[in-house]
């Protein structure tokens, strides 16, 4: 579902923030990509939803090479990518059900289709009951799962999480994980950038452990943050 | 489109105008000083140049006459050309009265004045193309000294009337630019208000014409209001105009009818929303990241 050939990335300032990287995610995989901040977990992720292009290299997402992709096309890209950040990116002003419907207004989707998908969404995240608050009344877990819940209300192939626990207490990290690892057993592929080693090691799957933009390890049988 | 669609993109551009009124205040009423100004001078040149276009096309001309000239000859001479219709003496006299009647002076005053004008023929071409060869001719005449006529001064002024229109077209050349440069700081403003919902639609996959469309939807409308706005103060100082001159130059009409000046107020409206999204067109292009 997701596949990097080779890839380098280097900014302008000349900073090597992914090396060589080659790497292969199957559909329904979950996948933590694990390492300290600035070790190029983010950079591989903007790489997948084309937020940056590679130096030199491909990347593939579901059997489409985004590097070759015209600008016009990424819109189309990231109808098939969900993103969830660490700081929610939730708009203030519209109800939960307004955020999680925000996806598909941009796309031309019918009213009819918003009242459908929108519950279904919510639904899956735990937050049915939920749909008439706004960001501000809830808990910060609870916002993280809006934003999944907008991620997935277009049925992407690839969930993608930067840092989704970032700011959010140990159990409740462990709740969003385990709500991002039921979406992949659903069939959709998540990868999950993270250094938060607790939840990597309680949820024992796959790790892919980058340090200075290279592939330290990858533990594809489930391993822990920072097994050997 | 899907209605959803479509309600979707009236809500955006509506809320993003009511949250900055007077930003959006301020960029209406300088898209509606610009489209005044150039009105103005559509409606004033229009009007000049019509008014003088029958003053060029008058077939009279004036003959003053030496004091000492026979004005039968010098009438005789005139009529023998084909191109003269017809002529008619003038003394003096009552040259200084219409001059005084023109002027509104007291004609008690007359007697007390000696007499500069001379006697004059007044004399009509059966074309008014003659009217230049007339007077070449006339001015040979023995006992002219002097040939005046509309044409003269008619032609002068169309000559002045082209210089300013061309005033008026820069100077609705830098207005407009300065109004593409409101409107387009305007929207760009909003853009940074909604800089959050615009990655977020960037994220969850709006294509770039969807973002940028609320933006030209919002600057279409302020050029809309701006285009009624002027349109209306256009109108209704026009037609105060209008009764003014009735009033006053019964002699001057104003050239346009209602179909024109409707015709005016719609090219107008339509002049302010092409400002509008020509702004908003600018700053979309400049500010909206492409991703």
């Amino acid at each position: 579902m997701v596949y990097l050939d080779n890839v380098t990335v280097v900014y302008p300032n000349g900073t090597r923030a992914v090396a060589e990287v080659t790497l292969h995610i199957e559909r329904g995989e979950f996948a933590f990509v694990v390492g300290p901040s600035g070790s190029g977990k983010s950079t591989l992720l903007e790489l997948i939803y084309r937020e940056i292009r590679p130096t030199s290299g491909r990347v593939i997402v579901a059997s489409q090479d985004v590097t070759a992709l015209p600008s016009s096309r990424v819109p189309f890209l990231r109808r098939m990518v969900g993103v969830v950040f660490q700081d929610f990116r939730l708009l203030p002003e519209r109800k939960v059900w307004e955020n999680v419907g925000f996806a598909l207004d941009v796309v031309g989707a019918s009213r009819r289709e918003k009242f459908r998908k929108v519950p279904v969404a919510l639904e899956l995240v735990g937050l049915a009951n939920k749909s008439d608050a706004y960001p501000h009344e809830l808990s910060a877990g609870e916002q993280q799962r809006v934003s999944i819940a907008r991620a997935l209300v277009n049925s992407p192939q690839v969930l993608l999480a930067d840092e989704p626990t970032g700011n959010l207490d140990p159990e409740i990290s462990w709740e969003i994980v385990q709500i991002l690892a039921d979406i992949a057993d659903r069939g959709t592929t998540v990868i999950v950038a993270t250094h938060d080693r607790e939840i990597v090691d309680r949820l024992r799957r796959r790790v892919i452990s980058i340090s200075n933009g290279r592939i330290a390890r990858d533990d594809r049988s489930g391993g822990g943050y920072d097994d050997a | 489109m899907t209605l959803n669609t479509l309600e979707f993109l009236l809500l955006e551009s509506w809320t993003s105008i009511r949250r900055n009124a007077i930003i959006s205040a301020a960029a209406i009423t300088n898209i509606s000083a610009v489209l005044l100004v150039a009105g103005i001078f559509v409606l004033l040149t229009v009007n000049v140049e019509r008014w003088l276009g029958v003053q060029a096309k008058k077939t009279t001309l004036t003959v003053d006459l030496a004091e000492t000239a026979d004005a039968a000859k010098v009438e005789a001479a005139l009529l023998a050309d084909q191109r003269v219709a017809k002529t008619r003496f003038v003394p003096k006299d009552e040259n200084l009265r219409q001059l005084f009647v023109r002027q509104g002076w007291d004609l008690k005053a007359m007697k007390y004045l000696d007499n500069p004008l001379p006697d004059c023929l007044i004399v009509e071409t059966t074309r008014p193309e003659d009217v230049p060869d007339v007077v070449e001719m006339a001015s040979k005449i023995k006992g002219v000294t002097a040939v005046h006529y509309a044409q003269e001064v008619a032609l002068q002024l169309l000559r002045l009337i082209r210089g300013v229109k061309l005033t008026g077209m820069v100077l609705s050349v830098i207005l407009a630019l300065a109004a593409l440069a409101v409107v387009a700081t305007t929207i760009r403003l909003t853009i940074y208000a909604r800089r959050r919902e615009i990655r977020i639609m960037q994220l969850v996959g709006a294509t770039h014409w969807f973002i940028r469309l609320p933006f030209l939807v919002e600057g279409i409308m302020y050029g809309f209001a701006s285009g009624v706005l002027s349109a209306m103060l256009l109108l209704g100082g026009y037609a105060y105009l209008d009764e003014q001159v009735e009033r006053t130059l019964p002699f001057m009409q104003l050239a346009f009818g209602p179909e024109v000046l409707a015709l005016l107020a719609v090219g107008t409206v339509v002049a302010g929303m092409m400002f509008g999204l020509g702004g908003s067109l600018l700053a979309t292009r400049e500010y909206i990241r492409e991703v």
